[in-house]
């Protein structure tokens, strides 16, 4: 023991300076080669989980929100419809109202038109009659006078007949 | 168990050439490690990275307790060079005690007096370092001996040395009983050859075992020791911080 502490004694100093001198050198070296990039890397990590963590608070807060959003949409969607439906049937209701109105109408305009016509045909019909007659009895009387007809009175006779015919429908 | 060891005179200056092979040793192999392991640094940590990481965390709390805050920031790679270091230090001479010719070339650093009082002498010239730089000189010198009452200066001024040389002597006295017993063990293991070996074997691997659990408690004493140390020196006006710190947290 003496004997290790006599040879300290004479290697302090260098021994002291060695340790000194290597134990800066390691602490330098580590500093630049592992210190600072695996400190920047723990301090990096902590920033991006809690960069993780506010992201994800905010994405959930936007979830909520949307969510929320979504289901008043929906209601509100609901409560249109509901509104769109009335509307449609009261809608249809109504045309339902008009057509059976205006068919209505038009049976009775198309009743009171087929009267008209059939008026007027039963009037023309008699009056076709009525012509036929006259002419009947003309050639009635023709034959009952007797008189011989060449073709140019013929001709002559038809024609002051129906001029006679005219005038009787001029009359009329 | 007291060996010669080679002596290199330096210009004057004497060198202890064990001492130094192994302190340089030491030195390479902590780098060695580290350097390793924070190869590919990623963001998400895998095997030696986490390895690592793990070793900082632990160190970085050991600094935090004694010297909360951000003013613990500082001291957290001298705290972490100085756990690696001793820690590997008292790791050194477990699996090889190396003897030839009676010259020894291989034992811990820290088994050396003068390495653990160098340690020590730098944590303290530091702390005082420090001091003066965080507080002033007028602060340093009234908060580190004149308060709380000025008839403890004496006191004060020899626990500077007491300091010193506890910090120093228990790693020292560690580290050199263990490799003492180590030696012994080894020489009663081959006291009668082989045959001895059976009880000499369990033994030296139940004292080696013991011997890295003291190794890894004196790493983390020194390295915590120091830190208080250095907290002495530059903390009085922690209590204000140490509020706010609380308070933030």
């Amino acid at each position: 023991m003496f004997n290790q502490l006599a040879i300290g004694a004479a290697t302090s100093a260098g021994n002291t300076l060695v340790v000194l001198i290597s134990f800066l050198i390691l602490l330098l070296l580590l500093k630049k080669f592992a210190w600072k990039p695996v400190t920047e890397m723990m301090e990096r990590r902590s920033e991006t989980i809690a960069n993780d963590l506010d992201n994800a608070k905010n994405a959930k807060e936007e979830a909520s929100r949307l969510a929320t959003e979504q289901q008043n949409k929906l209601a509100d969607m609901q409560k249109e419809s509901a509104i769109i439906i009335q509307q449609a049937q009261t809608n249809a209701a109504k045309i339902e109202k008009d057509l059976i109105e205006e068919t209505k109408m038009s049976i009775a305009q198309m009743k009171k038109q087929a009267k008209l016509d059939i008026d007027f045909e039963r009037k023309s019909a008699l009056d076709e009659a009525k012509n036929e007659i006259s002419l009947l009895s003309l050639q009635i009387a023709e034959k009952l006078i007797g008189k011989e007809i060449d073709n140019q009175t013929h001709a002559q006779l038809v024609d002051e007949f129906i001029e006679r015919l005219a005038d009787s429908n001029e009359t009329e | 168990m007291e060996h010669e060891t080679l002596i290199v005179d330096l210009m004057g200056l004497k060198f202890d050439v064990t001492t130094t092979l192994v302190t340089v040793a030491s030195c390479i192999i902590v780098f060695s490690v580290v350097f390793i392991c924070t190869r590919n640094l990623q963001l998400k940590p895998t095997g030696k990275q986490n390895f690592i990481e793990w070793i900082i965390d632990f160190v970085n709390n050991i600094v935090s307790t004694s010297i909360p805050g951000k003013r613990g920031d500082r001291f957290k790679l001298l705290g972490f060079t100085l756990f690696l270091f001793v820690f590997v230090s008292n790791m050194l001479g477990l699996p090889l005690v190396l003897v030839i010719n009676d010259i020894q070339w291989w034992k811990s650093p820290t088994a050396d007096p003068i390495v653990t009082l160098s340690l020590a002498m730098m944590v303290i010239l530091m702390s005082h370092f420090f001091g003066v730089q965080e507080q002033g000189f007028k602060n340093y010198f009234l908060n580190s001996y004149i308060r709380p009452v000025p008839f403890l200066l004496p006191i004060k001024l020899f626990e500077e040395f007491t300091n010193t040389l506890t910090l120093a002597l228990r790693l020292y006295g560690n580290i050199f009983a263990g490799e003492i017993l180590i030696g012994l063990i080894a020489s009663l293991s081959n006291s009668f050859g082989a045959v001895t070996w059976i009880v000499g074997v369990p033994l030296q691997i139940a004292w080696q075992a013991f011997s890295v659990f003291i190794g890894s408690i004196q790493a983390f004493v020194f390295t915590t020791l120091s830190m208080v140390y250095i907290s002495h020196k530059i903390g009085h006006e922690e209590t204000v911080e140490h509020k706010e710190y609380v308070e933030t947290n």
